[in-house]
């Protein structure tokens, strides 16, 4: 890592990522109060209406017939705004470099510095993982103020709820590892930022569409959300070691790539 | 003495255009060293291959002995750039940028860097967001500058900076080449590289098509001659007169060879007026820039 740029990614970061932060906490503490009230009100339509079942379905995974309490304590961390901002908020970081530093023309700056490519990306890489710590701990804070302030049936352990967020980061490590991937590849942010949005939604989608559609439903396991099952997790005793090892080989892999791609590439101006 | 810049064959191609012929440059250590050539000549190319943002197709390019592209870093610790088309994080004043840049480099910059700022009027407080094209380029120059590097390498750095500022430069640039530095100063106003430079290569269509030093360009170039006759101008115009422009009692040509020549040639003939310019560098320049290109 380098200091320098570790500065400089903290400084053009911090306000957007604290904006983010608040965001998460806000609306992961509103869904667990909220939901409760709503499904206590609505129940009965709810749980006779297939669609209802199989949105919820769509973003929870299979789950049988049975929609236990865990369904409500779930929901919040698979909730579209929740990943949407997490998304976002990687899209946005893992684009700055190198995708916006081109567009913009600074890398000629950041690039004609004594650091190597790879130095230069894993101090980046290190401020994002980071901020997803951050987000993460946000929601889960969130989390723990909503069941504070109105309780559920079921209150997951804490070591149910280090698996869901052990889960969300390998997530958030698969998304970024592939953010970077496009980034590396882009000169212009606003096209990284485009084939990002495709994707995410493309996977996003493609996970919604399983129970509506069986066709879909077979080839979930090319959805990233596949891996990412909190209601499974708060379900189940275990660790889903499987889901993670997959998100984080995702990441990993996308990673390793952008790195050799943007150590080969040439840099020139837009 | 040793070369701050050698490069051996460099060749680069964009697709099909080829943006930098097999190009062979040596740049003395401690030298100014002028690069010239229109606009698209392959002047960028040339420094992005030497900061390793390109890999070259073809050849190599070295800074201090040090490969570009296999050692980049290493190759860049003792370079100070400043890019052609300079553009910097909005959210920086000096202060951050120096320090920034300064802790990258693992070099304190704020001292020197804030001491040209002083001397170069420029407010270190003010953010990037709100400075004009000339202060921008003044903090490219403090931030190339601070670092104290032993090869300063300047893709048209006079560019938006006031002729007060753009003389305060020079003065410095040739201060950092006295204490040892290498200038590598590309341009294509020919003019701050005559007051700079020792010694100039001109680029035209990614080709070298001429290296030497200035004095010796010099010596080439013709000069600018006026005579205006009190009489009859002369029936014949003298071989080393080139490029006679005959308005009646005033001719004004190009003077190819020694003022005494012309001086001798004059004597005894009645002359009203005469005017001899300092050797003609624009026009050698030009002839160069030109397609079919020798002076």
């Amino acid at each position: 890592m380098n200091v320098g740029l570790l500065h400089k990614a903290l400084r053009e970061s911090a306000f957007v990522v604290a904006l983010f932060a608040l965001g998460l906490f806000a609306f992961h503490a509103l869904l667990t109060i909220l939901l409760p009230t709503i499904f206590d009100d609505f129940a009965g339509q709810l749980l006779n209406s297939d669609f209802f079942r199989n949105i919820v379905r769509g973003l929870l995974g299979p789950m049988g017939d049975q929609m236990g309490p865990e369904v409500l304590v779930a929901l919040p961390w698979v909730h579209p705004v929740i990943l949407a901002l997490i998304w976002g908020h990687e899209i946005a970081f893992c684009t700055r470099m190198p995708a916006a530093e081109v567009d913009r023309g600074t890398a000629d700056l950041l690039f004609a510095l004594p650091v190597s490519r790879w130095r230069i990306l894993t101090t980046e890489t290190a401020v994002w993982l980071g901020t997803g710590l951050l987000l993460v701990a946000a929601e889960l804070i969130g989390h723990r103020l909503g069941q504070a302030i109105r309780p559920s049936q079921v209150a997951p352990s804490g070591e149910r709820l280090a698996a869901v967020c052990a889960n969300q980061l390998c997530l958030y490590l698969a998304v970024g590892g592939i953010a970077y991937l496009v980034s590396a590849c882009s000169e212009r942010r606003g096209r990284a930022v485009g084939v990002l949005f495709a994707l995410v939604l493309v996977t996003f989608l493609w996970h919604m569409l399983g129970p509506f559609w069986p066709p879909a439903q077979d080839l979930r396991f090319l959805a990233l959300l596949n891996y990412y099952r909190p209601h499974e997790i708060l379900r189940s005793e275990g660790w889903p070691l499987g889901d993670m090892a997959a998100l984080a080989g995702v990441g990993v892999v996308a990673w390793g790539l952008a790195g050799v791609v943007l150590a080969r590439r040439d840099l020139r101006t837009v | 003495m040793a070369d701050a810049i050698v490069t051996e064959g460099l060749t680069k191609a964009y697709g099909a255009k080829v943006a930098l012929a097999p190009l062979d440059l040596r740049v003395a250590e401690g030298s100014v060293y002028g690069f010239l050539g229109p606009n698209g000549a392959g002047k960028t190319t040339t420094i992005r291959l030497l900061l390793g943002f390109m890999r070259a197709d073809r050849g190599r390019a070295e800074i201090f002995g040090v490969d570009c592209w296999r050692a980049g870093p290493q190759a860049k610790y003792e370079v100070g750039y400043v890019p052609g088309d300079l553009r910097l994080h909005s959210w920086m004043n000096s202060v951050d940028a120096l320090a920034v840049f300064g802790r990258a480099r693992g070099r304190d910059m704020r001292e020197p860097g804030l001491g040209l700022a002083e001397r170069w009027e420029l407010d270190p407080r003010v953010r990037v967001r709100n400075m004009s094209r000339g202060m921008r380029q003044k903090l490219g120059l403090i931030l190339a500058l601070a670092a104290e590097p032993r090869l300063l390498v300047l893709d048209e750095p006079t560019t938006g900076l006031d002729p007060i500022t753009q003389d305060r430069l020079t003065t410095e640039l040739l201060q950092r080449a006295a204490r040892g530095a290498t200038v590598f100063f590309s341009s294509h106003v020919l003019s701050e590289v005559e007051d700079l430079c020792e010694r100039v290569a001109i680029l035209r269509q990614g080709h070298l098509v001429a290296e030497e030093g200035l004095e010796a360009l010099r010596r080439r170039a013709g000069r600018a001659v006026m005579i205006l006759w009190a009489g009859q101008p002369p029936d014949a115009c003298p071989p080393f007169l080139a490029e006679l422009d005959a308005r009646g009692a005033e001719w004004r040509a190009s003077l190819r060879g020694p003022v005494g020549a012309l001086l001798e040639w004059l004597r005894g003939r009645d002359v009203a007026d005469l005017e001899i310019g300092r050797p003609d560098l624009d026009r050698v320049f030009r002839s160069y820039y030109r397609e079919d290109g020798a002076p």
